[in-house]
């Protein structure tokens, strides 16, 4: 007799943005009806309004659909959606987990992009089996042989087995269904076993609480049945099985080798973590799913309200958005220039954009988010060891014994021809070589790793590194400890004023430069006001730099007489108007993109 | 030889400001011109054959109408504006001031004026208008120097302007303001000045310099040389030069004894506008013709300010109709009325009483304080006889102050 998970197959995709990993899901769906031609809707898939204008997947998602293969028989194909950025790496892991196999979209237009690699290694690592699939090949520039062959060359696959396609067209599909049923592994596991179940994604929802994503992996899941969540061994009762396919469906159990949803009255999202092992209360699995780790936030900025009126509705809105990310942090923060507002945590920058972009759109908030800082050891002179995460609160320099800044082991994929732009970078920013290995065959590929600060990669050296190699270098990191570091705060003033919003942390021996590169983005972004502005850096009490704004020159409506007093009347309300939308500190207004104008660096 | 001294208009004291100002004033607009000048914004017809009777008819059928319910209140001003007035005969505007004077009291020394274009034709009538009742003449001389009339497309030249002040006074004009333009588009800092000179060695009681304005936000229309500006066919001077022809101009004007006593008007001792001063107090006014904007309060914190239709036609058709010619009256809120009572007062040299603005109007002023501190300890502003008065500082970024006061 066969098992019953022979039928089964599960699998995820991988591609590059724009590369039609979207379009394809929505091929597939619509080939196996899994939505009718009513119910489609343009990328199907990506359900928050801000993952699909960014064309990045925030969330995790599934679909269960059926298909009678050619073979005659009927196969049950669970896609899982992954998400898409180095900032949620550790949740792609756990969603890679999930899948025996990945289809690896390429356009047939552009070759292997990069910013594929990362995930591919990371499926490799799993032992998934890849389907590579070369996609848009009904456009007049698709170049097959060509693709075929870098997927050989650069990720080191048999390009034979690549599947042509064009998911716009719909060719292709039943041929990449065909693979997956006939290349993809079905699911390990018996569903007599102890139950076994691997968190892969989990969110609130206002109604259910808090909603789980799980692939069983031994056992099973059933109604009623007492299970218990690993990491912090807290018993829960089952209420609700579910399919996605593509909307929910309820289900009476889910067995080993099958993927749903598992809803059991946990009220917080910090008791469903993703990564977490589900098991039976009473029958327990002796051997959770390694590789679990708590997620933290790694970046940590200030969030103040323009208008001080809106800070209790930051706060209701950081509530709200804290039910459904349970990465994210924030507590109560006040400071001299900004006010009341929240200090809050994040992933990395891009997790940090989303969730500022969340609350000013969501929420209808006008923000300013200080810039970014990372967590460091302060070891003082008293003997104490202070974390700081907000340069403003690091003590005076004579009360600090020494620094010590997190670290990062970083490992960087990059084709040969980009290695030397990729070591001078990783030289700025203080990063110290690990190992150097050349990959493959012919030795076109090169893996890097470079022992950096955390605070020298979160900010903007995944741009950096993709812009240096063209977009084809790939960056996977695990942390490293802390390390003393020659640290100092630099000070920005303004009109002689410190601000202590825009304090940062910067390496001793680049302050000087940074104290310069930050007074000039201060001066281009602050508008001429009616008075002189000095914008000064310094560190303790010594000035570094200086720029000036200059004071507005003219700035008056000549002729004033004939009785049209309400067209002035206006101009003005409308400069008014403008100005509600800065920050007064002092008597100068600063435009909120000022306060993250220390993170835009051009070297 | 010196002259008797002449005496300057009256009208009473605005308590806010300190000027003396009309309360209630009247407007009247007269839009016909011989052409269209590039950098005019106000309601104007090129016409070859000015309808003036008909004109002159319609805006009588007007006044019946809105001074219905002001009948018998003091007048404190009247002012002919265009357009270009000295194209309608002294004998219609007689008989709009005669009508006028069956509506209301005009106040005794009640200024009137009448502006007027330095053509040869107009300075022909200007006995006729100080024989019906005008006492005050505003010539729009613009410049003296060909070359920037013609960048402002003027159709007379400066001896022609010269000779209409002259005309002015032997008519009996004891009150002549001229106006003048600069920061023109090719203008040097030498032909303002050389302007400027001229002008105040001229004698006149009054004296108005404007920057050009081309920025289509404070047009009311668009106009041909802010579209050439926008092509790139014309350019004006920058900021700082126009900043520099400003100084020059009130500096010289200062030292011959004319007061600016508003970001673009000067006058000798007593003779400042009253009919304009009432814009910068908020005063009420009625108008009449077309464009014309008026303005009325129904109470302390309420007010009303109508505009008639600005196209001469449609002007026309609406009052022969037995219409009123306006649409959309805009009605004004403490708010609105606390913002202009503000702004305008700053324009005036002599300041405005903040803290008793901020009080009529019910609002809160500390949190202002900063600013106020600021601005005077930046010498934009200086602190006399308890009110706020900008500095030519100030003046220069009026708007800017303005707005972060409101």
């Amino acid at each position: 007799m066969p098992a019953a998970n022979e039928h089964i197959r599960n699998f995820c995709i991988i591609a590059h943005i724009d590369h039609g990993k979207s379009t394809l899901a929505d091929r597939l769906l619509d080939k196996t009806g899994t939505v009718t031609k009513r119910e489609q809707q343009a990328q199907f898939l990506d359900n928050m309004e801000l993952e699909r204008e960014r064309g990045i997947t925030i969330k995790a998602q599934s679909v269960r659909m059926n298909y009678t293969a050619k073979d005659g028989k009927q196969y049950v194909l669970n896609l899982i959606d992954t998400p898409g950025h180095v900032d949620f790496a550790y949740e792609v892991s756990r969603s890679l987990a999930a899948c025996e196999g990945c289809l690896l979209v390429v356009d047939s237009t552009q070759g292997v992009e990069a910013q594929t690699l990362a995930n591919v290694y990371m499926a490799l690592e799993h032992n998934l089996e890849i389907i590579p699939v070369i996609n848009k090949i009904d456009l007049p520039s698709a170049d097959v042989a060509r693709t075929r062959a870098e997927i050989e060359d650069v990720i080191g696959i048999d390009g034979s087995s690549a599947v042509p396609a064009s998911a716009k067209e719909g060719v292709g599909i039943e041929e990449i269904l065909e693979a997956v049923v006939s290349r993809v592994p079905p699911p390990k596991g018996e569903p007599t076993d102890p139950l076994k179940a691997l968190v892969f994604d989990s969110w609130y929802d206002n109604y259910r609480g808090v909603v789980m994503l799980v692939r069983v992996l031994e056992g099973t899941l059933a109604l009623k049945q007492k299970i218990r969540l690993w990491s912090n061994q807290k018993p829960f009762e089952v209420q609700e099985l579910g399919v996605f396919n593509p909307f929910s469906r309820p289900v009476p159990k889910l067995i080993a080798g099958e993927v749903g949803v598992l809803v059991a009255n946990i009220k917080e999202l910090v008791d469903a973590k993703v990564g977490d092992t589900v098991t039976d209360d009473t029958r327990p699995t002796d051997t959770p799913f390694p590789g679990f780790k708590e997620v933290k936030p790694m970046v940590f900025s200030g969030v103040f309200p323009v208008d001080a009126a809106d800070y209790e509705n930051l706060r209701d809105a950081l509530a709200k958005l804290r039910l459904n990310d349970s990465a994210f942090t924030y507590e109560p923060e006040s400071s001299t220039a900004l006010g009341f507002g929240y200090r809050c945590g994040y992933l990395g920058l891009l997790h940090m954009e989303i969730v500022q972009e969340r609350l000013e759109r969501e929420y209808n908030l006008n923000l300013i988010t200080t810039a970014p800082s990372v967590v460091y050891k302060v070891f003082t002179s008293g003997g104490e060891v202070l974390t700081i995460d907000n340069p403003a609160k690091l003590p005076p320099t004579q009360n600090i014994e020494h620094l010590e800044e997190p670290m990062l082991l970083c490992h960087i994929h990059v084709p040969n021809e980009h290695l030397g732009a990729m070591l001078k970078l990783c030289q700025e920013r203080r990063g110290t070589q690990k190992d150097i290995e050349y990959l493959g065959s012919s030795g076109t590929r090169v893996k890097l790793s470079y022992e950096m600060p955390l605070a020298e990669v979160v900010f903007d050296f995944f741009d950096k590194m993709k812009s240096l190699s063209r977009g084809y270098a790939s960056l996977d990191y695990e942390l490293a400890g802390y390390s003393t570091a020659d640290l100092v705060k630099l000070d920005i003033l303004i009109n002689g004023e410190p601000v202590d919003a825009l304090s940062i942390i910067v390496h001793k021996e680049r302050s000087y430069y940074r104290g310069r590169e930050v007074c000039q983005k201060l001066k281009e972004v602050i508008p001429k006001q009616m008075f002189e502005v000095a914008i000064q850096a310094a560190i303790g009490s010594k000035v570094i730099s200086r720029e000036t704004v200059s004071a507005m020159r003219k700035n008056v409506l000549a002729k004033c007489y004939g009785g049209d007093i309400s067209r002035k009347r206006k101009l003005l309300e409308k400069q008014k108007e403008g100005k509600r939308r800065m920050k007064q500190v002092g008597t100068v207004e600063i435009p909120q993109e000022a306060f993250l104008a220390v993170l835009k660096t051009e070297e | 030889m010196s002259l008797p001294p002449v005496a300057p208009p009256s009208a009473p004291v605005d308590g806010f400001t300190g000027m003396s100002a009309a309360r209630f004033g009247l407007y009247v607009h007269f839009p016909y011109c011989l052409s269209k000048c590039p950098y005019c914004d106000f309601a104007s017809t090129a016409a070859k054959t000015v309808p003036e009777e008909r004109y002159t008819r319609a805006l009588l059928t007007e006044l019946a109408r809105r001074a219905v319910s002001h009948r018998g209140r003091q007048l404190d001003a009247i002012y002919f504006g265009g357009g270009t007035p000295s194209l309608w005969h002294p004998r219609f505007v007689g008989q709009v001031l005669e009508e006028v004077a069956r509506w209301f009291n005009i106040a005794p020394g009640a200024e009137i004026s009448l502006e007027a274009n330095p053509g040869a034709a107009d300075a022909s009538r200007f006995a006729g208008y100080r024989g019906c009742g005008i006492n005050r003449l505003s010539i729009g001389v613009q410049s003296f120097q060909a070359r920037t009339l013609k960048a402002l497309g003027r159709e007379h030249d400066g001896p022609q302007a010269m000779a209409a002040f002259d005309a002015a006074r032997a008519a009996g004009f004891d009150n002549v303001s001229m106006d003048f333009i600069y920061g023109v588009h090719g203008q040097t800092l030498a032909e303002v000045t050389r302007d400027a000179k001229m002008a105040a060695a001229m004698g006149s009681e009054h004296l108005s310099a404007y920057a050009l304005t081309l920025d289509a936000q404070s047009l009311a229309e668009e106009v041909p040389l802010a579209k050439q500006r926008a092509r790139g066919e014309v350019q004006l001077p920058e900021d700082e030069a126009v900043v520099a022809m400003q100084r020059a101009v009130s500096e010289l004007y200062e030292r011959e004894g004319l007061q600016r006593y508003e970001i673009s008007n000067y006058a000798r001792p007593g003779f400042h506008s009253r009919h304009n001063c009432l814009y910068w107090t908020g005063g009420e006014y009625l108008a009449l013709g077309t464009g014309a904007t008026g303005f009325l309060l129904s109470g302390p914190h309420e007010g009303m300010r109508y505009s008639n239709h600005r196209s001469a036609e449609k002007y026309l058709a609406a009052v022969e109709g037995g219409l009123l010619p306006h649409t959309h009256p805009e009605a004004l809120d403490a708010e609105a009325l606390f913002n202009e009572r503000l702004a305008m007062g700053l324009r005036l040299r002599s300041g405005v009483d903040v803290a008793k603005v901020f009080a009529a109007y019910h609002r809160e002023m500390g949190p202002r304080k900063p600013l106020l501190q600021a601005l005077v300890n930046a010498q934009m502003a200086v602190e006399t006889h308890g009110r706020l008065a900008l500095t030519p500082q100030g003046f220069d970024v009026h708007s800017a102050i303005a707005a972060r006061l409101m």
